[in-house]
């Protein structure tokens, strides 16, 4: 008989949900509003970008930064806008190194069009459509006018070509000579244009070879030199010559003004 | 006869009340059960469909920040306390998860919504009914377990520049759980994928 009551109760505390009986119970639910949680990130502090050692020597003023991390966890950002002011704090922002559109997916760029003056730069970090907050700016970095750009003397190179010595331009642009035969100046697109000349700036000096022959004998020659790149700010001497130059090979010869 | 006709009423007397206490509790079973029944069968619907069922107290949820947080084009971690108010233990099998109601909030009570937050990009990695891969057993009378979701929350790169450091309310539904006598969960915390 004990047996019978207690299958019977074993019965009844299994349906029950009894603690101690290994059987399904009421189903509990969750309270409305029930939600975890999943924090964002977000774009931590941006350096100030670093200048070019030397700036005063160029016209353009190199740039390179250290990407923001996001923080708690995260990757860098990813791109940039860099940005140029007149003025330590507040003034009004240029934005340079890309397009007026977008940032630039690189940590270093060249500001190659700044005229004569005091600039501070910063760099705003991006990630996706997230932005960071803008650096500090960077310390004041001189811009300074390059020398004028000056065509000295005329020589033959001794295979009938004509190498000029010149002064000038920014440090590691390129210049370019063209010899025609106006007074007036000579250009890419002067007619006749007789010969054409490309070198590099070194240490503010430079020299030129010609490609074509400049040796045409009672010729009158004018020449007039470039700095083609970069092209801004730009940079041209005035009118070499005139200046003569005839003979072949070894015998040839070049007098200037 | 007399003396065998009391012994046949009493001996008849005790099997009858035996026999009744035993048909008494499996009636008493079967009637209960037929709502324990219903109660373990609806079990994964949410909100007062389900409290209907039966009339064990609403677990709940509570949010914590854990470690990892999301960046656009990423995942991270879901983090959540569950606390278990019934003198029972319950078993927690699985999760409901909605993408509806999703929003940024400056803390993890979720009391100040995140300016500029319009846009989350932020979704349930996988929503809908999430299985645990391990049931969790959450100890009665006010036990709790903290459960970390690896991986579980999402963000596209839509996320507006305004959601960086908000924190990302990820509504849950519904559960699927019982009343159990199974021993409670040890350690309580745990991390499931």
């Amino acid at each position: 008989m004990k047996r019978d009551r207690l299958v019977g109760l074993a019965i009844a505390m299994a349906a029950l949900g009894i603690p101690g009986v290994a059987a399904a119970g009421w189903a509990p639910t969750i309270a409305s509003g029930s939600a975890g949680a999943a924090p964002a990130s977000l774009i931590g502090t941006q350096s100030a970008p670093s200048t070019s050692a030397d700036p005063s020597t160029s016209l353009q003023v190199n740039l390179s930064w250290s990407p923001a991390a996001l923080v708690p966890s995260g990757p860098n950002a990813t791109s940039f806008e860099v940005l140029r002011y007149t003025v330590p704090t507040g003034g009004t922002a240029t934005k340079i190194c890309g397009s007026s559109v977008g940032p630039i997916a690189v940590t270093s760029c060249s500001d190659t069009t700044p005229a004569p003056s005091t600039y501070y730069y910063s760099v705003v970090p991006h990630f996706q459509r997230w932005i960071g907050t803008e650096s500090l700016r960077t310390q004041a970095t001189s811009v300074q006018s390059a020398p004028q750009l000056r065509i000295s003397s005329v020589a033959a190179n001794g295979g009938n070509k004509a190498t000029f010595s010149g002064v000038g331009g920014a440090n590691g642009a390129t210049i370019t000579v063209y010899v025609c035969t106006s007074s007036g100046g000579c250009s890419s697109t002067s007619q006749p244009l007789l010969a054409s000349a490309t070198t590099t700036v070194v240490n503010g000096a430079w020299t030129a070879t010609t490609s074509q022959n400049v040796n045409t004998s009672g010729t009158t020659y004018y020449a007039q030199a470039y700095q083609t790149s970069p092209s801004a700010p730009s940079a041209t001497s005035s009118t070499f010559g005139p200046f003569h130059c005839s003979g072949n090979g070894s015998n040839q010869t070049c007098t200037g003004p | 006869m007399a003396t065998n006709g009391n012994s046949t009423r009493r001996f008849f007397g005790r099997r009858w009340a035996n026999k009744a206490a035993v048909l008494a509790s499996a009636a008493i079973a079967v009637i209960l059960g037929s709502g324990v029944a219903y109660a373990y069968w609806t079990t994964t619907g949410s909100g007062a469909g389900a409290a209907a069922a039966g009339t064990a107290s609403p677990l709940t949820i509570a949010a914590v920040s854990p470690a990892q947080a999301l960046v656009p084009g990423g995942t991270s971690d879901v983090k959540l306390v569950i606390t278990n108010p019934n003198k029972a233990n319950v078993q927690v099998t699985a999760l409901t998860l909605s993408n509806t109601g999703i929003a940024g909030y400056t803390d993890s009570t979720f009391s100040t919504s995140q300016s500029g937050c319009g846009t989350t990009g932020v979704t349930w990695a996988s929503s809908g009914l999430k299985a645990l891969g391990t049931p969790i057993v959450i100890a009665g009378n006010g036990g709790s377990y903290t459960l970390t979701l690896t991986g579980a929350a999402s963000m596209d790169t839509t996320s507006d520049n305004g959601c960086q450091g908000a924190t990302f309310k990820m509504p849950i539904t519904g559960v699927t759980a019982q009343l159990t006598g199974a021993t409670a969960s040890t350690p309580t915390s745990g991390t499931q994928s």
